[in-house]
């Protein structure tokens, strides 16, 4: 009897120990299902091609047993804050537009990725934190051989493909309209067309309308003051006035303008020698004084729009009447690509008069342009005439830039013929003008790109099998057809490849695959339930 | 004496309570403002912004003071009617309210000046013209109007009169182009009168319904009154009776209305400018709070706040006027 007792406490306690162990292994512990993820995109309202992006994505990544919230946020307020700041999101669907500041492959590579940019206010929205990548990316900075430093931005492009971080789903093309029987546009910059101001520089009249008239979709501008412009839309207005040293040309690369000679003495000490026959629409010559004093002047006032193209300059100085020295905190390559071509010119007799820059109107901005200023109506209209003196004149008369609000009002305009050019049209508006007999269409591939951009911040985006998945079962082709009407190529680097200089065209858009995807979450210890939930591997 | 007394004392007392109720409502806006998510400082969008450039607009904007600070600054700046500077833009918050109210109020006030004369001589028409075809008709018309949404009235009225028939501009204030003035020279041009007509027409059936409609409920009260019995008895016409007579009678529900609507119609502007293109305070309103841009925002609702209580006090202060039956006390 005592030894059956014996037998039995044996078995129990060896049943016990197997329980306990079993338990410590997790059999019979229902594995954690991988909760809802919450997918932040743009109103309807708003920018209706992404808002129903997002809905794309939830009937894709529900074959994967992801459950996805849409939350549809307003721009600028509160998105920027849920995004930039705050950083309160799982994936979200940003639409980036094409600006000719943002070409230099130091802003989609550096700004985006480099661990110091994953601060609030950056643009690393994805948390990568990555030495090695670090590394690459600073090289790339540091590189003035444009080929070797294309090597490195290579690598770049690829790491962070490789990555699945920023999941570009599709860069659009820029589409566009102007009156053919009015005008003529012989040279429409790549990348941007009318959102460059050079395509106003160069366009032609035909007859006797003989200032441009373009409908434009912001309702106003807001500044004329350098040091407060906020974004790239108010921004290139400026440059109608004002010229810079350098400018992006119709063709990506990066060309002369008002200077006549870039000469990168040291890795740290740039020469900028100026063309001789420039001068202010007040009728003083620009001189090389004016150029020291925009850099500086732009410094001392941390002018925000330009802070981070200016923060390597560590010193100017006037070499000779026409020529300015640039002293670098350190080797900094898009300064000769980005930040000459991005600084305005002021003139320093007016500006070193001026006693609290931040609150100056710049009612009646004096530039030394294509453009000279006319007048401004608020939330009307803002017009510029031709500057004969300038050293590249244009063929226009001027241009008169008509604020609408909406891209529905401005095409109705054109329609109207009220305005000559238009940006930035839908798909199927591009498809009805071709039928009106004054009207050119246009089609320029451009930068700008729908991204999903991830949180590897958050579980479940930290594990990079997941967000490879996730990339695999995006309907690019779908979204670009269905949205776009196939104007458009689909994503794939996040250096698009209408920056043909810069784009690793060998990388190639991920195929919409639902079973491969599935694949990876399997291998990767994934799990469906019964109801074809995805549960966190054990 | 005494009654002229006691009407100071209730005025005062109304002015007091007016005062208190614009305290209370700028203190919301300010809270409220910053309650809402969204920084003015992120509205600086490209190239990436740094923290410490995000700090350096901070102490721009003054938004690196305590809360505290901030708003007795707020409170200060508005009792010296100096409303700050724009976020957004280099302009005097004053200056950039200014220029946008006059351009809102060449639309509104015509607009409104229109709806009561013809709503109350409407309404006094339909009301004595009572159980015709006239009556049933104008009122079903009055009572569809005043309910559907008056952005969706002004879509319809672009759609057939611009699109389809081609007879007025679909939006904005002025051609492109047209003139480079700023003054007050540019609403005497017959360009401006063209634009002006749609707009004007929307705000005018709109809110010409409430007075249409309230006039016509008086009126008919009124015209079962004995003294009207008295006036037909000494042998005025019906329609001496009716215009002369029951009309001024009738308006003492009005009265009270006018001051109401116009500070609704002031927030109704958004709406109607948004779809016109019109630039008046309502856009810039829209593009302010989109923008975080708070002196903006803050003086624009603040100017609704005290438009509506500026309203209710003076129409209090009427009624006295038109009814000299009401006794302050």
């Amino acid at each position: 009897m005592k030894a059956l007792l014996g037998q039995v406490r044996k078995v129990r306690t060896v049943l016990v120990a197997a329980a306990i162990s079993l338990g410590i292994m997790g059999f019979g512990r229902a594995a954690e299902r991988v909760p809802e993820i919450t997918l932040v995109t743009w109103t309807k309202a708003q920018y209706p091609v992404q808002y129903e992006e997002a809905t794309a994505l939830v009937d894709a990544w529900k074959k994967l047993g992801v459950s996805v919230k849409v939350e549809p946020l307003n721009f600028p307020n509160p998105l920027l804050d849920r995004v930039f700041k705050a950083r309160d999101f799982g994936a979200a669907i940003l639409f980036f537009t094409a600006s000719l500041e943002r070409l230099d492959p130091d802003f989609y590579t550096f700004n985006a990725f480099h661990s110091s940019r994953d601060v609030s206010g950056g643009w690393n929205f994805s948390g990568v934190r990555d030495p090695d990548l670090d590394k690459l990316l600073e090289a790339q900075r540091e590189e003035y051989d444009l080929a070797k430093r294309k090597t490195i931005v290579d690598q770049i492009q690829r790491s962070v493909f490789e990555n699945n971080v920023w999941l570009v789903m599709v860069n659009q093309d820029e589409l566009e309209a102007y009156n053919k029987t009015n005008f003529d546009a012989p040279v429409l910059p790549k990348v941007s067309g009318f959102n460059d101001p050079m395509a106003f520089f160069k366009i032609k009249p035909l007859g006797s309308q003989k200032i441009v008239r373009w409908g434009s979709q912001i309702s106003d501008l807001k500044t004329i003051n350098p040091i407060l412009s906020s974004d790239s839309s108010q921004v290139r207005l400026l440059y109608l006035i004002y010229d810079t040293l350098m400018k992006i040309g119709p063709d990506t690369n990066p060309m002369l303008w008002a200077a006549k000679n870039v000469k990168t003495v040291s890795p740290t000490k740039v020469d900028v020698s100026i063309r001789d026959d420039l001068k202010f629409h007040d009728g003083t010559p620009l001189t090389a004084e004016d150029v020291k004093f925009s850099f500086d002047f732009l410094i001392a006032n941390k002018a925000v729009y330009y802070s981070a193209a200016l923060e390597p300059v560590e010193s100017t100085a006037v070499l000779n009447p026409t020529t300015v020295e640039f002293t670098l905190k350190r080797p900094y390559a898009p300064f000769t690509t980005q930040t000459l071509s991005m600084v305005p010119l002021l003139p320093k007799h007016i500006w070193e008069k001026v006693e609290k820059p931040t609150e100056f109107e710049n009612a009646n901005p004096i530039g030394s342009g294509p453009f000279k200023f006319d007048h401004w109506k608020h939330g009307q209209e803002f017009a510029v005439k031709r500057f004969a003196d300038h050293f590249s004149p244009t063929a226009s008369d001027g241009l008169l830039i008509v604020f609408y609000g909406t891209r529905e009002a401005a095409y109705s305009a054109f329609l109207h013929k009220e305005v000559d050019v238009m940006d930035r049209l839908l798909a199927n508006q591009v498809d009805e003008l071709q039928k009106s007999d004054f009207v050119q269409t246009v089609r320029v591939p451009s930068t700008a790109a729908d991204t999903v951009v991830l949180n590897t911040r958050q579980k479940p985006f930290n594990d990079p099998k997941f967000r490879a998945a996730l990339n695999l079962a995006i309907p690019r082709k779908e979204i670009l057809d269905e949205f776009y009407e196939g104007y458009g190529t689909l994503g794939a680097s996040v250096l698009a490849p209408a920056d043909a200089a810069w784009s690793d065209t060998s990388i190639k858009p991920p195929a919409f695959d639902i079973e491969a995807a599935r694949n990876i979450l399997k291998e990767a210890g994934y799990k469906w339930d019964s109801s074809g939930n995805l549960l966190y591997p054990d | 004496m005494g009654q002229f007394q006691a009407a100071l004392r209730y005025m005062a007392r109304r002015a007091a309570v007016a005062f208190a109720t614009l305290f209370v409502l700028a203190t919301l806006l300010f809270i409220l403002f910053r309650l809402v998510p969204g920084d003015p400082t992120l509205t600086v969008l490209s190239p990436a912004l740094s923290p410490e450039n995000q700090a350096e607009l901070r102490q721009r904007f003054g938004l690196d003071q305590p809360l505290i600070v901030q708003y007795g600054l707020y409170l200060t700046n508005m009792a010296t009617g100096h409303f700050g500077i724009s976020f957004s833009r280099a302009t005097p918050v004053v200056a950039l309210i200014g220029e946008r109210v006059v351009n809102t109020l060449v639309l509104m006030l015509p607009a409104l000046i229109l709806a009561y004369v013809l709503g109350i001589f409407g309404g006094a028409l339909i009301a004595w013209k009572r159980g015709t075809l006239l009556e049933k008709s104008a009122t079903l018309f009055a009572i569809v109007f005043r309910a559907a949404p008056i952005f969706w009235m002004c879509i319809v009225f672009i759609v057939v009169f611009s699109h389809w028939l081609g007879l007025f501009p679909e939006g904005h204030m002025l051609t492109p182009g047209a003139s480079s003035d700023s003054g007050i020279s540019q609403f005497l041009s017959l360009d401006f009168l063209r634009h002006l007509v749609l707009p004007l027409v929307v705000m005018t059936i709109y809110y010409g319904c409430y007075p249409l409609l309230v006039m016509r409920t008086s009126m008919l009260e009124v015209l079962h009154d004995d003294f009207i019995e008295l006036c037909k008895a000494k042998g005025l016409s019906e329609r001496d009776v009716v215009f002369r007579h029951a009309l001024r009678a009738s308006l003492l529900p009005i009265t009270s209305s006018v001051a109401l609507l116009a500070a609704y119609a002031v927030a109704g502007s958004v709406l109607v400018e948004a779809v016109f293109s019109w630039p008046g305070i309502g856009l810039l309103m829209v593009s302010a709070v989109l923008d975080s841009d708070y002196p903006v925002a803050q003086a624009a609702f603040l100017l609704i706040a005290v438009l509506t209580v500026m309203g209710n006090l003076i129409a209090d202060l009427l009624y006295g006027l038109v009814d000299p039956r009401i006794r302050y006390s």
